[in-house]
């Protein structure tokens, strides 16, 4: 290329490009995409950690009789919390994780700063999810996570359950005219139950699903039997795919098992089925068609076809978990959904729509 | 990140935004899809923010940031089908010519394979040298130029460009 043909192609460029006016930076959705992005990333590094473990657990077996080898288990940590000091203006708790201090700000503006964590602002809002005694939320890297939450006001102290049985107690701590709890752990842990107790005893409990609060339930409530059922399964860039229902202690929980980005997805009280098909999640890469769709179905439909770009139809078969059918389509090439149609089992169509329709959940 | 680290990232978002937002107009041919990817690009950064910040070019981390998400498989394979009910407005003449030139600029652009696109952007609109743009590419100077020389190559037979820098 010639030194003019090089400034034409430069000058052309930036003739195409110098034009466009982005929109205004988009901070706030840049932060929280971020955060979100820390929190799958956190995950992953527990599931690693989870799966090292159980592959270092099922080693011994594998081993000759008599090949020594040292618990491959880390050692409990020793966690300690504390209410936040008065001393500590907008502390929620303060404590020590292996012996390392730890504590975790509040601020005036709803962030929240933990030693040695990035901020977060995405504290619980000031409304606590209708029936729940706390709800939480937390932030961490591959080494440690803090949790922070929002409590009912009757609340006078939390027993945390960690995966590792550690038990730990918060006592919440008024800030700003609301009460808040934190601690601090390693990331590896995950919470398994919460039990919240009020100034004459315990007031409810929650079952938690892979680390997730969704669901808590009176203390006279009997924990709920768990139904899980798999709902959908396939194959997506020559992997298998799957996704599995759980109704039970946690509530409605599924869990996406996938060549891509997966992981649970909790639900709250979401009431009777009443429409022939309902939409409940959808996924997508950013300014792409979802490559997931989950959703529910009244009891008559039997099948349900996507049509999608392309001219290909897919068909799904909803599958019960405690008594709804449910549906869920992953497919990592993202197809554009042009319509859909649910039929009976003898073939009659019972409702069709658009694509469009499904690019909310509705639930 | 604290407070002081947050703020940093918010001044270096918004003297990013704009560079970021056109060189992915370059690689998509769409505003939105572009103003996406410099969001994916820039969450990712925010992700990872002590180690972008520490790079010897934070910007030019984000930009090998931004090139690597585009690339995915997901973007690969985007359908770029798209519901309408209507048929879209059609552009009004403009007598200057110089939008009929921007649109065949980015057509063009928007053939070229990926690769190509990428050290197209990065070698005569950001005015990168080769071994800069192989740094940002993870590529070698060599591959640098062989997907120079294709693209050019396509360029200059592009029919939207006939009229253009390449005859």
């Amino acid at each position: 290329m010639t030194g003019n043909e090089s400034q034409e192609l430069r000058e052309r460029l930036g003739g195409a490009l110098e034009v466009i006016e982005p929109s205004p930076a988009p901070l706030g959705a840049v932060l929280r995409q971020g955060k979100t992005i820390r929190r799958r990333r956190r995950a992953g590094i527990a599931a690693g950690v989870a799966v090292a473990v159980g592959i270092a657990a099922a080693v011994p077996s594998l081993l000759p009789h008599g090949a020594a080898l040292q618990p491959v288990s880390p050692p409990r940590p020793v966690i300690t919390v504390h209410p936040g000091r008065s001393s500590v203006p907008g502390e929620i708790a303060h404590g020590t994780v292996n012996g390392k201090p730890w504590k975790v700000v509040l601020g005036k503006d709803a962030s929240v700063r933990s030693t040695g964590l990035p901020i977060d602002a995405s504290v619980p809002g000031p409304q606590l999810s209708a029936g729940h005694d706390a709800d939480f939320s937390s932030t961490g890297n591959a080494r440690v996570t803090s949790t922070y939450g929002r409590v009912r006001r009757d609340v006078t102290s939390l027993a945390v359950t960690l995966s590792d049985e550690t038990v730990l107690t918060l006592r919440p701590v008024t800030l700003y005219g609301r009460p808040y709890v934190a601690f601090q752990a390693p990331t590896r842990l995950t919470i398994t139950k919460v039990v919240a107790y009020g100034p004459y005893g315990e007031l409810g409990y929650a079952v938690a699903f892979k680390g997730m609060v969704n669901q808590w339930l009176r203390s006279d409530q009997p924990v709920p039997p768990l139904v899980t059922a798999r709902i959908a399964t396939g194959v997506a860039d020559g992997k298998t795919w799957s996704i599995t229902g759980y109704s039970g202690p946690a509530g409605l929980c599924f869990d996406v098992v996938g060549p891509s980005e997966g992981g649970p997805s909790c639900f709250g009280d979401v009431g009777p089925v009443s429409r022939p098909v309902e939409i409940m999640e959808v996924a997508s890469d950013p300014g792409h068609p979802p490559d997931f769709y989950l959703g529910r179905v009244q009891p008559d439909v039997a099948r349900l076809e996507l049509l999608l770009a392309g001219g290909q139809a897919v068909n799904l078969r909803p599958l019960e978990l405690a008594g709804v059918k449910y549906f869920g389509y992953l497919n990592n090439a993202a197809p554009r959904l042009l319509g859909w149609a649910a039929y009976d089992a003898a073939g009659n169509q019972l409702a069709s729509g658009s694509g469009r329709q499904w690019t909310k959940p509705r639930l | 990140m604290d407070t002081d680290k947050d703020a940093e990232f918010s001044e270096f978002m918004q003297g990013r935004w704009p560079e970021l937002v056109r060189l992915g107009y370059g690689l998509t041919g769409d505003k939105g899809l572009a103003e996406d990817l410099a969001q994916t690009a820039l969450a990712k950064a925010y992700a990872s923010w002590p180690r972008v910040r520490s790079a010897a070019d934070p910007a030019a981390y984000v930009r090998a940031i931004m090139l690597n998400a585009n690339r995915s498989k997901f973007r690969k394979r985007r359908v770029p089908e798209q519901l309408t009910s209507a048929v879209p407005d059609r552009p009004g003449a403009d007598p200057s010519g110089s939008r009929d030139d921007r649109s065949a600029m980015i057509a063009a652009l928007q053939r070229l394979p990926h690769g190509q696109r990428c050290v197209v952007l990065l070698r005569y609109w950001m005015d990168m040298t080769e071994t800069e743009v192989a740094a940002t590419l993870g590529c070698s100077v060599g591959n640098v130029k062989s997907q120079a020389s294709r693209a050019l190559a396509k360029l200059r037979s592009s029919a939207d460009l006939a009229d253009g820098m390449v005859s």
